[in-house]
């Protein structure tokens, strides 16, 4: 693990406030991504890390080995409390652990300019007191059973519909049996 | 003078200036004064001169109070204007007496920055140097434990935002070298920014399953927490659950699979069924058989429901059991790792359906083929987790997902997607090739040979990239590290790219380009790919140029036989181009040169720089820094593209490639958003235009590509000039220049080139 030459060391700026507080400017140590920019670091006694950073590639990071909180206050006066942009690539939220996903508010609106993919490890419902509304062309249910299913099977015969009624589909059972 | 004279009022500045140096008193001297109840800005100090050494003839307690005289840029307090001051214990300060020969009223004014060299003892004797961390502030794990203040590089030392893994490897290194250090010489070693770096992000998306990415991210991540040894069990804890969770669909989608074939299976069965009762009993016996069968069936529909919820419930112990066989038989893990992985989670997967369907399946016998077998269905399944294909409908463009990134490091690079459908063939073949539940170290969890690193380009909304990595700024290893890096006797950076195929069709979306080594050694090497966007070029949709934003460092060297390899000490290479990522303005003329003092052709438009060719080829084994004087102009920023320079036949690099500057930097203007070098008029308005004399085809030359294409896109714009050239009379003829072919170019003959054309 041999470092390159020809570090600069020159533009090397350290503001340092005692060991739980640092701002490094242009530091030519190598990062994943290149060498820092800046690097703001912290530590709480408990030996909690926090750090954001520039590297050269352009990327800032923000990382905290705890939580991170980012609230917008009751002075806000425009529509929007926090507003997350990327004018170019992709947003992604991700919990990579056990954590789930929340969102809540008055309304929530998902609005995609082509498609809207809803992708489940198990189940998906949706769940309204008045009503779920599904407009579209073209409306489609695939399944094995349930009692969308049943009904598809009822209507179509042994085209479509619930696994009991495809198997049955091609004997002289009437569909009144199953 | 002042300072001699013989009354003496003991007032600062009149009886001159009593200098001193001193040291701060350990924290157990300045008592409150450091506990939050303190006054003004005070410190114990002992003064060389006026104290003793020894703290039995003046102990610490008994020392001066010293003020401390603030820079301006620290503020007062005042209008909350303040910046604390940061003496420690032990430091070495300067100042002077407010008293003068009194020595009674010292104050601080300036201090002495530690250097690696500084004890970090615990006080002793007065004025030896010691620490300045007492039991209320502490270093710990995730400290800096420099107490150095220069410009040394082991000052403050901050780490780099690198993974633990890496972290561990340049520690093997630094140890290595500090056996052959004097104890003062020696360097500190590195600790890890934070745990959070490294970690696998598997972002969502609706191209495919995602069960082989996120095994494969979830195993790099337990062997990289593994390795850092906090919280083995733990870590298996969260990594068991995690692939647990991950299992539902992958449990949903193969019994629904299942199921799809059942279907078939069993309608041929009930026709068999009906066709050996009916010519005996009777259609009405035969049709009551069939019927005699719908609560079994039935049966077997409500398990679709429950049994995959049951199944991953008790994938638990396999699970674990799964990751522990992992765990003890490889280091580096990878996507052949994680089909190794799912293929042995599979087949029990397989063992739970066909455990759980039995019962369900028992009295069914009569409508199934002679030897069905629920694991033998599964397993010979060629579409067995191809579960989401629904979601990709006529509307959808199945390319929207070609090479989409999936995972990402955190604070690094993303990761090249897997092809995914060899992946899947890979997992079949191994689950039918009887290895059985427990994993079983796969041959590509061995690296052979810690190779150089290859240039991935993926990404973006074409095909075809491909590129190799120009290797500089070579130094040779420590010998004797660990089995791991061994082999590795020269690492290097990389300087540059070689485009070995420009690739196709990315029209909107640039690709993104990663490096990777066998090992894992390298890090910190960024580049952009440069496209051309521009629709009426004959390279539109290619990547142009590779621009390599950073250098990376411990990058695996090529061997000195492998001829393929593009080594700088081996191969000459040198600045070939050069990429204008910023034009500047105000440019009347420019000196533009390099770390290696080759100087650049320069093209000035309208005061900006957009072209700088070296006017020399020199080799280079680094990436040099361009830089560019000017009395008039200002922001012109121009990196270097690194590349094999040109040989004579001989062998040697050719020195000069232009002495006179070609004509193919007498940009004229731009075209449709392209260079502009031919042949051109001016109108009586002004506005130049293609051709040596006005024809009424020509085009209107602008000076900037945006102005160009901003024409080009405009209809009302073209037709009035239409009617300029009506109308106008021949333009003065100010200039021809000709673009000669560079790779063969010769200096222009006498004779005027003909023809308008030129870009």
């Amino acid at each position: 693990m041999a470092e390159r030459q020809n570090q600069n060391w020159e533009g090397r700026a350290v503001d340092t406030y005692g060991p739980k507080y640092s701002l490094d400017v242009n530091n030519p140590q190598m990062g994943e991504k290149g060498a820092n920019v800046f690097l703001q670091r912290a530590t709480t006694d408990n030996e909690v890390r926090q750090f954001c950073a520039l590297d050269e590639s352009g990327k800032y990071m923000m990382h905290n080995e705890g939580d991170v909180e980012i609230v917008a206050g009751k002075k806000g006066n425009g529509e929007l409390g926090i507003n997350i942009t990327s004018q170019k690539a992709s947003i992604a939220i991700t919990c990579t652990g056990d954590g789930d996903i929340l969102i809540k508010g008055s309304s929530v609106v998902i609005q995609a300019r082509e498609d809207i993919a809803l992708k489940a490890g198990r189940n998906i419902s949706l769940n309204a007191p008045q009503a779920i509304n599904l407009s579209a062309n073209k409306v489609q249910a695939n399944g094995g059973s349930g009692n969308i299913m049943k009904a598809i099977f009822h209507v179509m015969g042994g085209g479509g519909g619930s696994f009991v009624g495809r198997v049955f589909s091609k004997s002289r059972v009437g569909r009144d049996k199953l | 003078m002042i300072d001699q004279s013989l009354v003496n009022s003991n007032f600062i500045g009149r009886d001159g200036f009593r200098w001193w140096i001193g040291q701060i008193a350990p924290i157990e001297a300045q008592k409150s004064q450091q506990e939050g109840e303190g006054w003004g800005n005070r410190f114990k100090t002992r003064i060389l001169g006026y104290h003793p050494f020894s703290k039995e003839d003046l102990s610490d307690d008994d020392l001066p109070w010293a003020s401390v005289l603030l820079p301006p840029t620290s503020g007062s307090g005042g209008a909350n204007f303040f910046q604390s001051v940061r003496i420690r214990p032990g430091d070495v300060v300067m100042g002077f007496f407010l008293d003068g020969d009194n020595a009674q009223i010292p104050v601080i004014f300036g201090i002495y920055g530690r250097t690696k060299n500084v004890s970090q003892d615990a006080p002793s004797i007065g004025f030896a140097p010691f620490t300045g961390y007492t039991k209320r502030v502490k270093t710990n794990n995730a400290t800096i434990t420099s107490e150095a203040g220069d410009t040394e590089k082991n000052s403050q030392k901050n780490n780099s935002i690198l993974t633990e893994d890496k972290i561990k490897k340049k520690n093997e290194e630094v140890e290595k070298k500090n056996e052959e250090k004097e104890e003062e010489d020696k360097d500190l070693k590195y600790q890890a920014i934070s745990s959070t770096v490294g970690g696998s992000v598997d972002v969502a998306n609706d191209c495919d399953d995602d069960f082989l990415t996120e095994v494969s991210s979830t195993l790099d991540d337990l062997v990289a927490a593994v390795d850092s040894g906090t919280d083995f069990f733990g870590d298996i804890a969260q990594a068991t659950s995690k692939i647990q969770k991950m299992s539902n669909s992958l449990v949903s989608s193969t019994m629904s699979n299942l199921y799809e074939k059942l279907v078939p299976e069993m309608q041929g069965g009930l026709e068999s069924l009906y066709e050996k009762i009916a010519p005996i009993s009777g259609p009405s016996a035969a049709i009551a058989a069939q019927e005699a069968l719908i609560p079994k069936v039935k049966g077997l529909d409500g398990l679709l429901e429950c049994a995959p919820g049951k199944i991953v419930n008790g994938l638990n112990k396999t699970i674990q059991d799964l990751l522990n066989d992992a765990l003890l038989s490889v280091s580096n893990t990878g996507i052949c790792i994680a089909e190794q992985f799912t293929a042995s989670l599979l087949d029990g997967i397989i063992n739970e359906i066909s455990d759980t369907l039995d019962d369900a399946l028992d009295g069914l016998d009569s409508i199934l083929s002679a030897g069905f077998k629920v694991s033998d269905v599964l397993k010979s399944s060629s579409d067995l987790f191809k579960s989401v294909g629904a979601f990709v409908d006529c509307n959808q463009t199945n390319s929207r997902c070609v090479g989409k990134v999936k995972t990402f490091k955190t604070g690094g690079n993303v990761k090249k997607p897997f092809n995914i459908n060899a992946s899947f063939d890979n997992v079949l073949g191994i689950l039918n090739s009887d290895s059985g539940t427990s994993f079983t170290k796969p041959n590509c969890a061995d690296v052979d040979f810690c190779g150089p690193p290859v240039v991935n380009i993926f990404g973006g909304d074409g095909i075809g990239g491909a590129a190799k990595a120009i290797m500089g700024g070579i130094v040779r290893n420590t010998d004797g590290l660990s089995d791991v890096t061994a082999d590795l006797s020269r690492t290097g950076s990389i300087i540059g790219v070689e485009i070995t195929d420009p690739g196709v069709g990315y029209f909107t979306s640039p690709p993104l380009i990663t490096f990777e080594d066998p090992c894992n050694n390298g890090y910190g090497s960024a580049a952009e790919a440069i496209v051309d966007f521009n629709p009426s070029s004959p390279t539109y949709g290619q990547i142009t140029a590779i621009d390599v934003i950073s250098v990376g460092e411990n990058y695996p060297v090529s061997p000195v036989d492998d001829l393929d390899a593009i080594n700088s000490d081996q191969v000459p290479v040198g600045v070939i181009n050069t990429i204008v990522v910023n034009s500047g303005q105000g440019y009347v003329d420019a000196l533009v040169t390099d770390d290696n003092d080759i100087e650049y052709d320069v093209v000035i438009q309208n005061g900006r720089i957009v072209s700088a060719i070296p006017l020399n080829t020199i080799q280079s084994q680094d990436l040099p820094v361009i830089t560019v004087t000017s009395k008039t102009g200002t922001g012109a920023f121009i990196k270097p593209v690194i590349g094999r320079l040109p040989l004579t036949p001989q062998g040697e690099v050719v020195q000069v490639i232009d002495c006179i500057s070609p004509n193919i930097n007498n940009i004229v203007g731009y075209v449709n958003g392209k260079p502009y070098t031919g042949l051109y008029h001016i109108m009586p308005n002004g506005v130049k235009m293609t051709g040596a004399s006005h024809t009424g085809n020509d085009v209107i030359i602008y000076d900037t590509p945006q102005e160009s294409f901003r024409s080009a896109r405009s209809v009302g714009i073209t037709t009035i000039m239409t009617t300029l050239t009506t109308t106008t009379t021949q333009g003065e003829i100010i200039g021809e220049v000709s673009m000669p072919d560079t790779s063969t170019y010769t200096p222009p003959t006498s004779n005027p080139p003909s023809g308008g054309g030129g870009y």
